[in-house]
């Protein structure tokens, strides 16, 4: 072209080796994609254990209490049991029932929230599910005890009762 | 005028490839954001619908057993048939509540680890539970309780990150 110098003139890049790259890359990504994401929840189911030492009179834990949720078909029922007064456990207790015929997770969860705040040393709650109780709602129940989420964007949460037990009701 | 025509023939012809790499780079920049380095032992069966769960606890090795709504399996082989949430052709023992072919497996499972590292965590053994939403606890349970029974008490129930 006329007024224009060879060294001006627009380079063509050869992208042919990068195209082959990326078509190498592409499937081997495809394969090793996670389009979701699998996480696991611990859970137990109760154990014998052999006695301690029966010498020996147990340290009695007062910040400490271990939990039942029973979800029954009206809702949950909530009690506790540890090393301090009945009367003082009894108050642990209570039922939260079903709104519009759905279980209330949300109240659970702050009631758990209410519990663990005042025995900050708990960690473990017995799940005592229905037998025809769904798996779905067993495992919405163990996210409600187990822990609070604070931020979702910055993934901080606060743990609650992390020892989840399933049992069943005898 | 012939001539010209056969020199356009022989003239090569250059693809525009821009739009295609970006195409491309889009693509990769995607799948390179959802790699996933899990652990691969970890299949998740087709036949059942995972709960979703808010836990960030990820997967490590374990014995897979899995509770469709049509099947109960262990490591992809069938043990019994479900119907209805409830198992069909099985042994059941009701009394001490276990299903005597996964006890039986499950036992053997326990020996040979006695015997031998199986564990390459070298962590306890626990079993990576896959079990439909819909299933009833009562069938759950059951499986719990005969993994138990088998020197299997701790669970890990595999969920969907919500």
């Amino acid at each position: 072209m006329p007024g224009i110098r060879e060294s001006e003139k627009p380079v063509d890049l050869n992208m042919v080796p990068i195209m082959n790259l990326f078509l190498a890359m592409i499937p081997f990504l495809l394969m090793c994609a996670a389009f979701f994401q699998v996480s696991v929840i611990n859970a137990s189911v109760p154990a014998l254990s052999e006695g301690g030492d029966q010498d020996q009179e147990p340290k009695k834990e007062l910040k400490k209490v271990t939990l039942n949720v029973q979800i029954g078909t009206n809702g949950f029922t909530i009690s506790a049991s540890g090393d301090q007064s009945e009367d003082e456990l009894k108050k642990i207790g209570g039922t939260i029932p079903k709104k519009n015929n759905q279980y209330d997770f949300d109240k659970l969860a702050e009631r758990i929230k209410a519990i663990h705040d005042h025995y900050p040393k708990s960690d473990t709650v017995i799940l005592l599910p229905g037998k025809d109780t769904l798996y779905d709602t067993l495992v919405k129940t163990m996210d409600a005890t187990r822990e609070r989420i604070l931020d979702k964007r910055l993934d901080t949460r606060e743990h609650l009762f992390t020892n989840a037990v399933v049992s069943s009701i005898l | 005028m012939f001539a010209k025509k056969k020199r356009r023939q022989h003239e090569q012809l250059n693809l525009n490839l821009t739009s295609m790499m970006d195409m491309f780079t889009i693509i990769l920049v995607f799948l390179i954001f959802s790699f996933s380095s899990q652990d691969q032992n970890l299949k998740l069966d087709p036949d059942l619908t995972l709960p979703e769960s808010t836990a960030a606890i990820e997967f490590k090795w374990a014995i897979n057993v899995n509770l469709t709504p049509t099947e109960l399996r262990v490591e992809q082989n069938t043990i019994a048939k479900v119907k209805k949430g409830k198992f069909a052709n099985v042994k059941v023992d009701t009394d001490k509540k276990r299903i005597i072919p996964l006890f039986n497996l499950l036992k053997k499972f326990k020996d040979i680890e006695s015997r031998e590292k199986v564990n390459p965590t070298g962590d306890e053994t626990v079993i990576a539970f896959q079990a439909d939403k819909n299933l009833p606890f009562e069938a759950i349970d059951l499986v719990m309780k005969t993994a138990a029974q088998a020197g299997y008490p701790n669970f890990r129930f595999v969920v969907l990150k919500k």
